[in-house]
């Protein structure tokens, strides 16, 4: 997980330092893009957002006090800016209902979700480049197997074999994931 | 804290010694169980092919089995299940990128935003300036009105310009329509103006519609050419700072008389162009579509086979910003297109961007344009 260690990032930013806010874009956009995706339901959309909201924190670097962690101001300005959208979009009736529900779900299981996303999306775009285009395929083109061994000239053999590396792959970064959850329980229960 | 600091390196020391003793069991289990190997291979194609929906009955069957065989076998499972849910959203690592890059532009986007809003405070002032201009002409027709009496009028100049980015129209005390383009102005005596001639003065450029008066002609005079006309409709371009005159006849018909070269006046048709250059004193004329020379006084500007220079220079006057250019050559690349001034700058250099392979940022209030990758 490229968890953004340093306490001390915002106080870089707000000085203007271009290399740390490249940072902390890079450990915290897409986890927020999925983030948002469980609000506005198109990831498109969600990108677009996400990227405003960067825009805004470097414009307003200066003028923005962060007052728990950088992490949490992010996902909290995401999380209103869906809200807002969504409240412009759509009917008053219709979505003042859907906000409610969406506010209801607890904030920290959405981005627990979101980290759990980001994680995979990592693990995918590691994965070897034949055995991502094979998973792609499969998984987002919805292609069959034979399929895909016809589209790439492989055999089926082969794709039985990359689909099973790149599950192995996955799920191996789900038990890292689960591993730091432990540890974090442990760590906070002995304070 | 410090405690906590202390359990999780402590913590972590343990995992690499446990990961490191499962190395070396796995090394142990390469050398003699590759058979079990071959088996957890096939385990995970199974498992890959049931949670994407490719497995034969009897695959899966077989998958049941091993499941059921072992509580640790039911865990992976479920793992690669939850792998597989949890990977319905995917943002590849280009368009990551991508995206990363798009802030940039995003950025300029919204600073250029902060000045429009700032500069939207002068326009106020400009506004004022220019609805203060027929005041000016009330009080002008109101002279003429006495100017008919033989009272002698000491001179009363007037200036009417445009600013920076905008087109300004108006109607002269003899009727007659000018539209007067970004960074231009027109001037005139309102002393003398309509007694028996109506002379005016452009600096820049500017869109004439005459009303018709044969007695009174109507002259535009600027340094390097003089247009003589009863009635019609013609542009004239002369900026000062500019060696080149010309003119582009809409409808009727004008005179030219130009101050070097030859004093022989030059009568114009109509959608003809003359371009007169006062350095080598000669005169070009040209057949042309009036409506791309005109055009900019409805806030839009035609190019047709212009250069990147061409549009640089009419984007350098409109926006009033400077221009970088990077290599030089680019500026030979040839446009066509249609810009409006409603426009802000951003909008004008995503035009280009997206006709061409020409990228732009914008730095220190200036913008530079570069060849995009």
């Amino acid at each position: 997980m490229t968890e953004i260690t340093d306490p001390n990032i915002f106080q870089h930013i707000r000085k203007g330092d271009e290399a740390a806010f490249s940072r902390l874009f890079d450990g915290y956009y897409a986890a927020l893009c999925f983030f948002a995706v469980k609000y506005l339901g198109d990831l498109d959309l969600s990108r677009s957002l996400v990227q405003q909201v960067f825009v805004d924190l470097w414009v307003k670097r200066e003028k923005t006090e962060v007052i728990s962690s950088v992490k949490s101001y992010l996902y909290r300005s995401v999380k209103n800016r869906c809200i807002d959208h969504l409240r412009k979009e759509k009917n008053t009736s219709e979505i003042s209902e859907s906000v409610e529900n969406l506010n209801q779900m607890p904030f920290r299981d959405l981005v627990e979700e979101a980290e759990l996303n980001d994680l995979i999306n990592k693990s995918i775009n590691q994965l070897p480049e034949k055995c991502r285009e094979v998973f792609l395929l499969c998984r987002f083109e919805g292609l069959k197997y034979a399929e895909i061994a016809q589209k790439l000239n492989i055999s089926v053999k082969t794709v039985e074999m990359q689909m099973g590396i790149a599950l192995k792959k996955l799920r191996e970064s789900l038990s890292d994931y689960q591993m730091i959850n432990l540890l974090v329980f442990i760590y906070s229960k002995k304070i | 804290m410090k405690l906590g600091v202390f359990v999780i390196s402590w913590l972590k020391f343990l995992a690499t010694k446990t990961q490191s003793l499962k190395g070396a069991q796995r090394n142990i289990l390469l050398q003699y169980k590759s058979k079990k190997l071959n088996e957890n291979n096939h385990i995970d194609i199974l498992i890959g092919k049931s949670v994407s929906g490719n497995a034969t009955p009897e695959e899966i069957k077989e998958l049941e089995q091993w499941k059921l065989s072992a509580e640790e076998n039911q865990l992976l499972f479920k793992k690669s299940k939850k792998a597989w849910e949890k990977s319905d959203k995917y943002i590849s690592e280009t368009t990551l990128q991508k995206d990363k890059s798009k802030l940039e532009s995003e950025y300029n986007r919204s600073l250029s935003d902060r000045v429009r809003k700032m500069s939207r405070q002068s326009f106020i002032y400009k506004i004022a300036a220019i609805l203060a201009f027929p005041v000016a002409l009330a009080i002008g027709w109101y002279l003429f009105g006495e100017s008919e009496k033989p009272v002698q009028l000491a001179e009363q100049l007037y200036e009417i310009s445009s600013p920076k980015g905008h087109v300004s129209k108006v109607k002269l005390p003899d009727g007659t329509e000018v539209w007067i383009n970004t960074n231009s102005s027109i001037g005139y005596d309102a002393s003398s103006f309509n007694t028996n001639n109506r002379e005016i003065q452009l600096k820049g450029e500017a869109y004439f519609e005459v009303t018709s008066s044969v007695e009174k002609p109507f002259t535009v005079v600027t340094p390097h050419a003089n247009v003589k006309v009863t009635g019609t409709a013609f542009n004239v371009k002369a900026y000062p700072a500019s060696l080149l005159f010309e003119t582009v006849l809409a409808e009727g018909k004008i005179e030219l008389q130009l101050k070097s070269g030859t004093t022989e006046s030059i009568h114009v048709e109509p959608n003809q162009r003359v371009i007169f250059n006062s350095i080598n004193k000669k005169f070009d004329v040209q057949q042309v579509e009036s409506e791309m020379f005109t055009a900019w006084r409805n806030g839009e500007i035609i190019f047709k086979d212009a250069t990147l220079n061409d549009l640089i220079k009419e984007l350098e006057r409109i926006y009033d910003i400077q221009f970088h250019l990077k290599p030089a050559t680019l500026g030979e690349l040839r446009f066509r297109g249609m810009f409006s001034y409603n426009n802000n700058l951003i909008e004008a250099l995503e035009k280009i961007k997206k006709s061409s392979q020409v990228d732009y940022y914008i730095e220190n209030k200036e913008v530079w344009l570069k060849k995009s990758n």
